[in-house]
Formats: C-alpha cells, sequence, structure tokens
C-alpha cells in the first residue's frame, strides 16, 4: 500500500523534494515511516523540532497508517 | 467575509473588524503583524515569503477561533494570515475579537495569535536584498 509524503516549508529544502509516494506496509506505523524518512532524507534526519501531520492532524507517532494516507513532514512553524 | 482565511492580496483589517462586530459586543481587539526591516552582514530584508500547508493551516486556525469562542468569554473572532512575499511594514496577519467588555477582548486577542505561532502550519522566508532568501529559524 502507498502513502503520500508531502514536504514544506525547509524540510523541502532538506528532502529535495516537495512530494513523494512511499510503498509502507499494512500494520507500519506513522512513527516506522518517521524513522525511514529520516534515514532516506539525512538533512531531514538531523533537524530539530519537526513534527509529522496525518491526513492534517497532529497525531500520535503510534497511529497505523492506511493506503491512501497523506502524511506532511512539519518543520517549526514560523508564522504570524 | 470568512472568519478563517488564507489571502494572497492585502489584509483588509477594517473589514475583518467588520466581521466581527456586532451590537453586543462593547469591545473590539484588533491586532496585525508586520514585516519588520531587518539587516545582517551588510545585507537589508527586502520582504517576508510565506508558504503555508492550507488545508491544514485552516483546520488549525479554525480550531483555535472555535476553542476561544468556548473558552475566553468571547463574542465572536476572525484570523486572516497572508501567503506570498510581503513587503516591509504590511500585515501578514490580522486578527479581530469582539467581546462585551475589553479584558476579554485583549487576552483571547493574544491568545489567538500565540496558537496561530504555535500550531498552524505556515513558514517564512528572508527575502534579502543581495538576493539571497533564508528560511526562518524560530527554534534560534
Amino acid at each position: 500500500m502507498n502513502v503520500t509524503v508531502r514536504f514544506f516549508g525547509p524540510a523541502a529544502d532538506w528532502a529535495g523534494v516537495a512530494e513523494v509516494r512511499l510503498d509502507v506496509s499494512p500494520g507500519d506505523s506513522l512513527g516506522r515511516l518517521a524513522g525511514v524518512l529520516a534515514e532516506r532524507y539525512p538533512r531531514l534526519g538531523a533537524a530539530v523540532g519537526v513534527r509529522l501531520a496525518l491526513n492534517q492532524r497532529f497525531v500520535e507517532l503510534s497511529r497505523p497508517l492506511s493506503d491512501g494516507d497523506e502524511v506532511a513532514v512539519i518543520p517549526p512553524v514560523s508564522g504570524g | 467575509m470568512e472568519r478563517v482565511s488564507l489571502i494572497r492580496e492585502a489584509i483588509d483589517a477594517e473589514a475583518l473588524q467588520r466581521a466581527v462586530a456586532g451590537h453586543s459586543a462593547g469591545a473590539i481587539a484588533l491586532f496585525l503583524g508586520t514585516v519588520r526591516a531587518d539587516s545582517a552582514d551588510g545585507k537589508t530584508l527586502v520582504a517576508l515569503d510565506y508558504e503555508a500547508y492550507d488545508a491544514m493551516a485552516l483546520s488549525q486556525m479554525t480550531a483555535v477561533r472555535v476553542r476561544a469562542i468556548a473558552e475566553k468569554g468571547i463574542l465572536d473572532a476572525a484570523i486572516v494570515h497572508r501567503l506570498g512575499r510581503i513587503p516591509l511594514g504590511e500585515a501578514s496577519i490580522a486578527v479581530a475579537v469582539a467581546s462585551a467588555h475589553r479584558a476579554e477582548a485583549f487576552n483571547a486577542c493574544r491568545w489567538i495569535v500565540d496558537q496561530v505561532k504555535l500550531d498552524v502550519p505556515i513558514w517564512k522566508k528572508d527575502i534579502w536584498s543581495d538576493g539571497t532568501t533564508e528560511w526562518v529559524d524560530p527554534t534560534t
């Protein structure tokens, strides 16, 4: 099954892409995906304070992924 | 006017104020966050470039507004954030809050701005006079 990962703000520079589709296994959690992303994009893995959103919400990293989910990589925000 | 919005043109603060106004209100607090001049290493700041995760930013802004109305004793609130390139001196965010008395309006307006800066997925980039650009790191 596939999830879409979107990189926002400085995270797009760190990853070198704005969006990727990744193959994940049934039962994989958001936290497991976080580990995969940190390994695949070392600059992202070294960044401080990055959060992941699942389908536009901040959720626990233990949350299991489903086919078609949208995961967003949210570096520390700087709005206002 | 929408109570929560992301726009790409200049903010109309008076329209935001009118959106929350009503006969039950005895106070309207209006906050504008504006782009401040800066300089570093012989270069000066020209503008800020803002981008957002639009759908999530709108849902987070809506959640902040709903919580403010439920918990802060106010009558209404409206939040608008501008995206794209914003020149020095112009507003990037405006928050308007209406309440029966001034204390609640001041308090809730400040709380809303603080929450937006914490939990709404929006990022800004410095645009410098020498053509370089740099993401603002809020953690430093």
